[in-house]
């Protein structure tokens, strides 16, 4: 027997996987229920409406998304230089610019895009970034503590560049073939050490 | 797009745009199969004037550039404009315009298309300054468009949360950035 949080995550599931194939004006409730042979009730129990469940997809979609690697914690207990710092940070780009991770930051831009029409999925998106990017903002001002980074970067406002500039990366991705990525990465690297480093 | 600008997608009524267009319904619908696929070409427009008000000053005050110093005077005078409460609406509209393009191949074809004219016309500007010394050689011109475009648009995240990010402190990195992308 499925308990409430297992139908929850499976309904979100599907709701994800229609958004990904047609977008969100592709989610049908029916179809939901349908494809997890369940009655469309159960899905209202779950979330109050079509709107809330969408909302609630994207925000599940966008989580998911973010995934890191390493966690930003784990990297200070590991590194004990500032190039050893700078160079976790490059390394984790290098991660992130992989082919596969396209994926993954084109949800991101969709999810970005639908928040910028729906305020409430802009507040849940807004707390999930302040969550993301504020561990990455402590790690930059225990390296200002340590004196590898330069005291006068403000961490929250650098680690909210540093996303936006990886997210930028789309722009290029989806015109394949257009962009020498590889250009495109040489940059951001060098770009990225700049400013953590100077 | 007047209507969007003003009240957002919701408030396109096509009969209103037909009354101030002057023309009659049926004409709006020979242009644009339906109310959504209008809503779309506008947002596809205004993705692309957005762009354009920025890349034909930068162009034009690149033309006038004598040397490096003005050169780079003309890059921050153009960030300084793109970096404005009034274009922090028109970027919200450009993220939800690619959001769109994300599961559209439709949207997702004309975005490229803008992008590439608006990216290859900076980097045309980035091949002159380099050929007169002005500008690194040694990055690649096109890339370093797409680059700096990319970043701009991530200032929406940033605009997004306003209460908790400092846009001034945004501003001074991403500026840094750019100007060690060109200049070195």
């Amino acid at each position: 027997m499925a308990t409430g949080e297992d139908t929850r995550s499976r309904i979100l599931d599907a709701a994800i996987e229609m958004m990904d194939s047609g977008g969100e004006a592709s989610i049908r409730v029916a179809t939901i229920a349908a494809k997890l042979d369940i009655a469309e009730p159960s899905i209202y129990h779950h979330f109050t409406n079509r709107a809330a469940l969408v909302e609630a997809a994207y925000v599940e979609w966008y989580w998911r998304c973010l995934k890191i690697q390493v966690p930003m914690e784990t990297v200070m207990a590991l590194v004990d230089t500032r190039e050893e710092y700078i160079r976790a940070i490059v390394k984790s780009l290098t991660w992130s610019y992989q082919k596969d991770r396209h994926a993954a930051r084109a949800v991101r831009i969709s999810v970005l895009g639908a928040a910028q029409r729906n305020p409430q999925l802009a507040k849940a998106i807004n707390d999930i970034n302040r969550k993301f990017l504020g561990s990455l903002a402590d790690s930059m001002r225990e390296a200002q503590k340590r004196k590898w980074i330069s005291s006068d970067r403000d961490p929250l406002a650098t680690s909210y560049w540093l996303h936006g500039q990886i997210l930028g990366r789309v722009v290029a991705e989806m015109d394949e073939g257009i962009v020498d990525l590889e250009q495109w990465d040489a940059l951001s690297f060098e770009v990225v050490s700049m400013i953590l480093g100077n | 797009m007047a209507a969007i600008a003003e009240y957002g997608d919701a408030a396109v009524r096509v009969q209103k745009i037909a009354e101030s267009v002057g023309v009659r319904e049926p004409s709006v619908y020979h242009f644009f199969k339906n109310r959504e696929a209008l809503v779309e070409a506008a947002h596809i427009e205004m993705y692309r004037r957005s762009h354009v008000a920025m890349v034909e000053p930068f162009q034009a005050g690149a033309a006038l550039a004598d040397n490096a110093e003005d050169f780079q005077r003309i890059v921050k005078k153009i960030l300084s404009l793109v970096y404005t409460v009034e274009r922090e609406h028109i970027r919200s509209t450009r993220m939800s315009v690619l959001g769109a393009a994300q599961s559209s191949s439709n949207v997702a074809e004309a975005i490229n298309q803008i992008n590439f004219d608006i990216c290859g016309g900076m980097a045309e500007v980035f091949v002159m300054a380099q050929e007169k010394n002005w500008i690194r050689k040694d990055v690649d011109p096109l890339a370093t468009a797409y680059w700096i475009n990319g970043q701009i648009l991530g200032r929406v995240m940033a605009e997004m949360n306003q209460s908790q990010v400092n846009l001034e402190q945004w501003n001074t990195v991403s500026e840094d950035a750019i100007l060690h992308v060109l200049f070195g």
